[in-house]
């Protein structure tokens, strides 16, 4: 994990294409299925991080890329590990992810609780 | 200037024409070439030359079932790669390996029989292979520009004639003749290796039981350069590359490997 592999997965979820995206993800969650739970965690705070960095790819990209996610990965960890995430990050961050309505999570909890 | 062009054209089609058909029927003498395969077949994924392009998809699966298929022993894949990888300076090592031992081992089981093809070109030829992988191989892991540009040149095309004129050479010409060559070398120690193969073992196993081998780290790495490929198609068939070297043996963790954290210079 300390390899390089976050820096090249991470940096390609801001790939233009949705094919190269979901291929990613898909690549990432198999990856930590098959690996220990600090991976898992270490890349969601990893993802998390690069939201907070780069807000266009959290709005074009963030809905598909956590949908992508919990198609691969166990949906209800990773809205946990993201809540146990986004509970210890800085208010700011937090604050103007929650006030959007129509941030990623919001989005896809609807269409979960629907 | 056309008719170069052309000619290029028919033969990067045809040195891909003949990739493929040589993983039809010699596929596992093909394998430890894998890496500097992917080099040559993924960039041309997207060629403009629809003749190229389709070629190239088709070489792609070949190569990918092939590898596919490979059964990996469970345990011994992980010890050797770790090996490859952690060895000295794993950078240029972990490329070494995978040509070295075909190189070495081709020879020794030819100079034994030189009466019959008196090799004065195909002894040069292993020198040369081995001289332009790793020559690749550390160009590939050092700042990761040259080989992105060289990759991203091949697959447009555009560049062929006029780019830099080691860029392309490396990455698009000679991909024929070093195919030819893979061919011509590796395909005689098939008739031979019934009658030298316990021979050949005894003199040394360690390089003698690598040849079929998949060189794991150089194979990730080759894949990984095509991330920054102009082309979806180039990177999206990298990831599909990987996603089933992953799940083909996950306990090998290809991109945990010590030579893909050098390409973190590359992103």
């Amino acid at each position: 994990m300390d390899d390089g592999t976050f820096p090249a997965l991470l940096k390609t979820l801001s790939d233009p294409s949705e094919e190269v995206i979901k291929h990613d993800l898909q690549l990432i969650a198999q990856i930590s299925t098959s690996s220990e739970e600090s991976y898992f965690r270490v890349f969601m705070h990893n993802l998390l991080e690069l939201f907070s960095t780069d807000r266009r790819l959290l709005e074009t990209r963030g809905s598909l890329i956590i949908r992508q996610l919990c198609l691969n990965l166990n949906t209800e960890k990773i809205y946990r590990t993201f809540a146990e995430l986004l509970e210890r990050e800085e208010v700011s961050f937090i604050s103007g992810f929650e006030k959007d309505d129509n941030n990623p999570f919001s989005r896809t909890s609807n269409l979960l609780v629907s | 200037m056309l008719t170069d062009s052309a000619d290029d054209e028919i033969q990067q089609s045809t040195a891909l024409r003949w990739l493929s058909e040589l993983l039809t029927f010699a596929h596992e003498i093909m394998v430890p070439f894998t890496p500097r395969l992917i080099l040559a077949i993924l960039p041309n994924l997207a060629h403009d030359v629809p003749m190229i392009q389709s070629v190239a998809v088709k070489t792609n699966k070949l190569l990918l079932n092939v590898v596919q298929s490979l059964p990996f022993p469970p345990q011994s894949t992980p010890d050797t790669v770790g090996a490859q990888g952690l060895g000295a300076d794993g950078r240029v090592n972990s490329v070494a390996p995978s040509p070295t031992p075909t190189a070495d081992s081709v020879p020794t089981r030819r100079s034994t029989k030189d009466q019959t093809n008196p090799p004065s070109r195909d002894m040069n030829s292993p020198e040369l292979i081995q001289e332009s992988a790793s020559g690749q191989g550390q160009k590939s892991k050092g700042p990761g520009a040259t080989p992105t540009q060289k990759d991203i040149d091949n697959a447009t095309g555009n560049l062929k004639q006029q780019g830099g004129s080691n860029l392309p050479v490396v990455a698009s010409r000679p991909e024929s003749p070093v195919s030819m060559r893979s061919g011509g070398l590796t395909l005689p120690p098939i008739g031979q290796s019934q009658q030298q193969a316990p021979t050949t073992v005894t003199q040394g196993s360690s390089i003698t039981d690598k040849p079929f081998m998949l060189d794991y780290p150089a194979t990730v790495n080759a894949l990984t350069i095509q991330f920054l490929s102009e082309h979806e198609e180039t990177r999206v068939a990298a990831l599909r590359w990987l996603i089933m070297l992953h799940q083909k043996s996950p306990k090998v963790h290809p991109l945990n490997t010590k030579p893909y954290a050098g390409l973190t210079l590359c992103w």
